[in-house]
């Protein structure tokens, strides 16, 4: 922590006192890092650091096609800053054409995420978890599989890459490969903590004005008993699927929340059957992560297969206590599904109640992290810091 | 034989007549010259007046068992004979939060045990967690246990136990997200407005009109601006038990919780009010007076009826 600390980067700080006048909000933590007002300090490896250094050649490698086996995609392509780096499609396509089963999930605050993708309860360290996207073939994604020496030449030739590395990885004579990009992207993806959104100034920065009053009204339904939404959204990352330094408790959440239910025994999809997939469990079908709701309103669509257009779709799920598929080959009661979690028991709203929780998950969305310069793609014109 | 024991057994009078065998332990022989023995009595009492009358303190352990009318607390079993109409039900999370635990010592007055910390107990309060995380309990649960309470307390000679079932108000608005370990486990905090769940038994029913009957015991008419603002003043209904046991063997007796007594009054088949089960919402007498009954609590004021005493969940077993 200390070297950390010591390598805190100058202009951050700066970046960081000047945009406060909030005295008891953001503070400085690890170098890279803007730690919000209520937000504890996220859990780091020890074996990667963070230095803004490594953010930075992180934010460059993040935005480059190059990475990318026939550079036409980078993790920019299917995680866009503008939608809090998720794409806005049902389901991903990698840069060969083929297409994900899953929704690209927003990368917010994904340095506090107790695991990573959407089922997956073993993978928790994102220095594991970016060799999927990397140079995954089922589906192929960035496809960088066979072309891992060719790739390294390209970013090795480039003259600003090698001055990044050598300020990123300074101890090291031979920086370029593929460890350090590992390390860079994660640290970069780990700095994407968003905490400025009006909910904030509302909750952490005793601004009580910072909320419509439908907003308040949503807010006081989001906690409420009858529809128990903080019970799996809970906490400060709106997810109980949450770690950070602190944590001692292990937090590998899963939920079925009743959107399928094919044979009346629980079936989901058999591309998407999440938990089960990895476990093998038959209680586990179905099971997926409880995702972040920051920056919610402009992550749809939604689920872990893209599958609810929008929020009020969700929220009706969620009243019914499931998804009621009437035909097409997903047909079935999600209602009845028997592997459904028990806090998906359903409530009644009325049309302006859920219009006032649609508006508190709209006060979820941080303008300033959506537009932060510090997060922009560093090739476009203005970009570069 | 523990050193509460032996020094609660050395400072009674009566010690040379009755204390356990003192043939056996060479010191205290009879056939020993009165001498010696006077010079081995005295240097035993040294002893103890250096271990006890300097301020001493005494390690102690609690042990803590959750029981279903006395069946192991499992994530995968099915319980039966439930609640006023016998249900079938598996156990979904088993969790509480105890602070104020305090013995009585030989002069009646109660002594606090001064905790040791640790990632189950900070400032006064211990989580207990009986659930691992596993079957039924996925949903919530977490995989780590904890089923002892550790600290000190003055040597001395101790016969009664008594603690507070949750989180003292002080502490119980507090941010979990920040907050250090226990307070920062997932699944026990509602908002700062309404705190901790003191007590979390959550079951999963089978064959009844509702899939799920969970208990979540905290205080309620907690009043502030919005649930993510701690209130200024102790909530209206408190909703936390008083135990206390007697007599008590610290060495030898577990303190029990049975978590069928917690609903034995409770019809868990169906739900008289939503939320499902009771979650201590006012507007759920039906689903919660029996089960703060259990507890000794008055749903209604939310305060111990004749200081807890009636309670049924807590007791003790050697």
């Amino acid at each position: 922590m200390t070297t950390m600390r010591q390598a805190l980067c100058p202009l951050i700080l700066l970046s960081l006192l000047g945009c406060g006048g909030d005295t008891d909000g953001d503070r400085a933590g690890p170098a890279g890092f803007d730690i919000p007002a209520g937000f504890p300090e996220p859990k780091i490896p020890a074996d990667n650091p963070m230095t803004a250094e490594k953010v930075e050649l992180g934010r460059h490698l993040f935005y480059d096609k190059r990475l990318s086996g026939n550079e036409t995609q980078s993790c920019s392509s299917c995680h866009e800053q503008a939608l809090a780096f998720s794409d806005g499609e049902v389901t991903a396509q990698g840069s060969t054409g083929q297409f994900h089963p899953r929704n690209s999930p927003s990368l917010t605050n994904i340095a506090y995420n107790a695991t990573l993708t959407w089922a997956n309860p073993v993978l928790t360290e994102l220095e594991e978890q970016l060799l999927l996207p990397i140079f995954g073939e089922h589906p192929v994604e960035l496809g960088a599989t066979g072309k891992e020496d060719e790739i390294l030449g390209r970013i090795a030739a480039d003259s600003t890459y090698q001055r990044l590395f050598a300020r990123a990885f300074p101890a090291e004579t031979d920086q370029v490969n593929w460890d350090n990009i590992v390390r860079a992207l994660s640290s970069f993806v780990r700095a994407l903590i968003s905490g400025d959104s009006p909910f904030d100034r509302f909750a952490y920065q005793g601004d009580g004005s910072a909320l419509s009053p439908s907003a308040r009204r949503g807010l006081e339904l989001f906690y409420s008993e009858r529809l128990e939404c903080h019970h799996c959204h809970g906490g400060f990352n709106f997810t109980e699927s949450t770690i950070h330094a602190g944590s001692v408790f292990d937090a590998a959440l899963f939920h079925n929340t009743g959107l399928y239910n094919i044979d009346g025994n629980g079936s989901y999809p058999s591309d998407n059957t999440g938990l089960y997939e990895i476990t093998g469990r038959s209680s586990d079908m179905g099971k997926f992560r409880a995702p972040t709701l920051r920056n919610i309103a402009v992550t749809g669509p939604y689920m872990h297969d893209g599958s609810a257009a929008t929020l009020a779709e969700v929220i009706r799920s969620y009243e019914a206590g499931g998804r009621y598929i009437t035909e097409g080959p997903y047909a079935g009661d999600g209602r009845a599904n028997p592997l459904k979690s028990g806090f998906v028991a359903g409530f009644t709203l009325s049309d302006g109640e859920r219009e006032d929780l649609i508006h508190f998950l709209e006060s979820l969305t941080d303008a300033t992290f959506l537009a932060d310069p510090r997060f922009s793609n560093p090739f476009q014109a203005g970009g570069e810091q | 034989m523990s050193r509460i024991q032996l020094l609660a057994a050395v400072g009674n009078p009566r010690f040379a007549d009755d204390a356990g065998n003192p043939t056996e332990s060479g010191d205290f022989s009879p056939t020993m010259p009165d001498s010696i023995q006077k010079i081995a009595l005295s240097q035993a009492l040294l002893l103890v007046l250096a271990v006890a009358g300097c301020g001493g303190d005494t390690d102690v352990t609690l042990s803590f068992e959750a029981s279903v009318a006395g069946a192991p607390v499992s994530c995968s079993t099915s319980y039966v004979s439930l609640g006023t109409l016998d249900a079938t039900a598996q156990l979904a999370d088993a969790r509480m939060f105890i602070s104020a635990i305090e013995l009585r010592d030989s002069d009646d007055t109660w002594v606090e045990l001064a905790l040791d910390d640790s990632e189950w107990q900070h400032q006064g309060v211990v989580l207990l967690d009986f659930e691992d995380g596993t079957g039924a309990c996925a949903d919530s649960g977490t995989a780590q246990t904890n089923k002892v309470v550790t600290g000190t307390v003055p040597d001395g000679s101790y016969d009664a136990v008594r603690y507070q079932v949750g989180v003292p108000f002080a502490l119980n608005h507090n941010d979990n997200a920040t907050a250090p370990a226990p307070f920062n486990v997932p699944g026990m905090f509602w908002t700062w407005r309404g705190g901790y769940k003191f007590v979390r038994a959550d079951w999963m029913v089978s064959g009844g009109a509702v899939a799920r009957w969970n208990v979540h015991v905290g205080s309620t008419g907690c009043v502030s601006g919005a649930p993510t603002e701690a209130p200024a003043q102790p909530c209206a209904r408190g909703n936390s038990a008083s135990v206390e046991l007697t007599p008590f063997d610290i060495d030898t007796d577990v303190l029990a919780i049975d978590l069928a007594a917690l609903i034995a009054g409770a019809n868990i088949t169906q739900n008289a009010a939503d939320p499902p089960g009771c979650m201590s919402s006012p507007g759920e007498p039906d689903d919660c007076t029996p089960v703060f009954a259990a507890l000794g609590i008055d749903f209604a004021s939310g305060s111990c009826t004749n200081d807890c005493l009636g309670q049924t969940v807590f007791t003790m077993s050697r």
